[in-house]
């Protein structure tokens, strides 16, 4: 299998003179459900966010799919990142517009601005939408706006959103976090079809273990901004966890 | 005394209701009205009634039925020409407000362009973006901090009196205070779905219409009504300086020291502004539980 994400050196030192990467090397290979692991400000979300350029890294290299994502500009960095789909712990789906809508946000890195601007999607995409919202169980749900829909709906829409995109990776940061544990392996177990059927790629940073054996291929484990586990969820006993989390740590079971 | 003159001014006759004054008369002279039915209307000359229909009663009493049908409609016409303040008023109220719907409504394109770029989480920390961003917030600024009442007098040196300058006035104004409140609100939206609809590779613009206009037409509409309702008001200031409408009718009686009038003019005002509050209130209610 061919390398699809490659980071060598990146550093990331934000204004306030937090240094957030330190250097974090990392090769990810296509077809991998690869869970970052780590505490809280560990670098986790900035180490996503900085591979589509969301946030600024400092310095370091970054490729995807062979295409150097830090050069890239304008119209090369917008084609770079619709081809990477993001899902997030608060969801950030428009509330106030359907739940459709909310899914075809995803082609906009594909249509033309008059499209966006009327809101008048090709009936294509109309379709692959719905095609999208039936694969997450929700095609009744949508024209429901997406405030009125539950925490783990709203995630299910956006894996959807997602998916319009035709990703490659998919980034989740934090997917299940705010969700409670049923839920939260119902939304697991959509991103891991995925995974498998879809051969996308997949950078999910997790808190729970339970899930990270469950789902994950690999796992990285981020602390003050370094790497320091990488390998298979199988290999992390009770020492490597107390390295990645601190002593004092002990390990919370949901199931 | 002249409180208790504004406070009974709109049950007093002599603002409300109707009568034939001198020049009445001199009018009705002019057209072709027997002497003895002329005279017979000098002499209820400068008496007033508090209706039309109580005046026509006592005018048909005198003349009688067949003459009150022939020459009914001049005599109204100089009646009601030189004695009913409450139709000026309404239509100066009705100015007044119409010129405040207007500042409103041509504000709101101009302060929902530019409060994009009064938004500080929009803006790029770019140069460009800085100075964007400095001089649109320091023109707002400083065009808000001159009152409308300022603005009035300027425009209505340059436009000429009337409810043009004070609509420009009030434009001018409202655009400032629009853009301040809308990019306010721009910054206070939720920043997860702009993040979110950036990363599926959108444009900057699309970004903009997909992520942000959403989260803010509801407050927008909020805002703006709730600036008609302060246009309003400040319409008949506005007026005072040369701005039209009923400010303008307002300054004028109060200059003949017509105190009756003025206190007609006051309670119109009064109910106007009451009317909008509670209906600005309501639609407002309504639009941000939206």
């Amino acid at each position: 299998m061919k390398n699809i994400i490659k980071l060598t050196d990146l550093h990331k030192i934000y204004e306030g003179g937090t240094h957030a990467l330190k250097g974090v090397n990392l090769e990810v290979k296509e077809g991998e459900f690869l869970i970052l692991l780590g505490l809280s400000g560990s670098g986790k979300s900035t180490l996503l966010r900085c591979m589509n350029r969301l946030i600024e890294p400092t310095s370091g290299k970054i490729e995807i799919d062979d295409e150097n994502v830090i050069t890239a500009k304008g119209k090369r960095l917008r084609k770079i990142r619709r081809h990477i789909g993001m899902i997030f712990q608060q969801f950030n789906l428009i509330k106030n517009m359907s739940a459709l809508t909310n899914v075809l946000s995803g082609k906009l890195g594909y249509v033309t601005l008059w499209h966006a601007i009327t809101f008048s999607m090709h009936k294509n995409d109309v379709a692959l939408a719905l095609k999208n919202l039936q694969r997450v169980g929700l095609e009744q749900f949508a024209k429901n706006k997406a405030r009125n829909l539950s925490g783990g709906q709203q995630q299910r829409v956006a894996i959807a959103r997602a998916l319009m995109q035709n990703p490659r990776v998919i980034f989740a940061d934090e997917p299940v976090a705010s969700l409670d544990p049923a839920t939260a392996d119902s939304v697991m177990k959509y991103l891991g079809e995925l995974n498998k059927n879809d051969n996308i790629t997949i950078l999910c940073s997790l808190h729970f273990l339970s899930l990270a054996r469950k789902y994950g291929t690999r796992v990285v484990a981020l602390k003050d901004g370094n790497i320091v586990f990488d390998g298979t969820p199988k290999e992390i006993d009770n020492k490597k966890f107390k390295d990645i989390y601190g002593e004092d740590a002990e390990e919370v079971e949901i199931r | 005394m002249w409180l208790g003159g504004i406070a009974s001014g709109i049950f007093d006759p002599s603002v409300t209701g109707y009568s034939l004054s001198a020049e009445s008369i001199n009018e009705l002279e002019k057209e072709d009205i027997p002497p003895d039915v002329l005279n017979t209307l000098k002499g209820i000359q400068n008496r007033k009634y508090s209706t039309r229909k109580v005046f026509l009663q006592d005018i048909e009493k005198r003349i009688g039925k067949d003459y009150l049908r022939e020459y009914k409609t001049p005599i109204l016409r100089s009646a009601i020409r030189n004695n009913d303040l409450l139709n000026i008023a309404l239509s100066a109220l009705a100015e007044t407000i119409f010129l405040a719907l207007l500042a409103t409504v041509f504000a709101i394109p101009f302060a929902f362009v530019l409060s994009f770029f009064a938004a500080r989480n929009l803006m790029p920390r770019t140069w460009l973006g800085n100075i964007v961003y400095l001089v649109i917030r320091t023109i707002a600024t400083i065009f808000r901090s001159i009152e409308a009442i300022v603005w009035a007098i300027i425009f209505s040196v340059w436009v000429g009196i009337g409810p043009f300058a004070g609509m420009l006035a009030l434009m001018i104004h409202s655009i400032a205070a629009l853009t301040k409140l809308y990019s306010e609100q721009i910054e206070n939206i939720d920043t997860g779905p702009v993040e979110a609809i950036k990363a599926t590779g959108a444009s900057t613009l699309q970004t903009w219409i997909y992520a942000v206009i959403p989260q803010i037409v509801s407050p927008f509409l909020a805002f703006t009504i709730y600036r008609w309702d302060i246009n309003v008001r400040m319409a008949t200031i506005v007026g005072f300086v040369g701005g039209g409408g009923i400010g303008l009718l307002l300054l004028q009686q109060q200059q003949l020291l017509r105190w009756h009038n003025v206190g007609l003019l006051i309670w119109l005002i009064a109910f106007v502004v009451w009317v909008m509050d509670m209906t600005s209130a309501k639609v407002r209610e309504k639009l941000v539980g939206m």
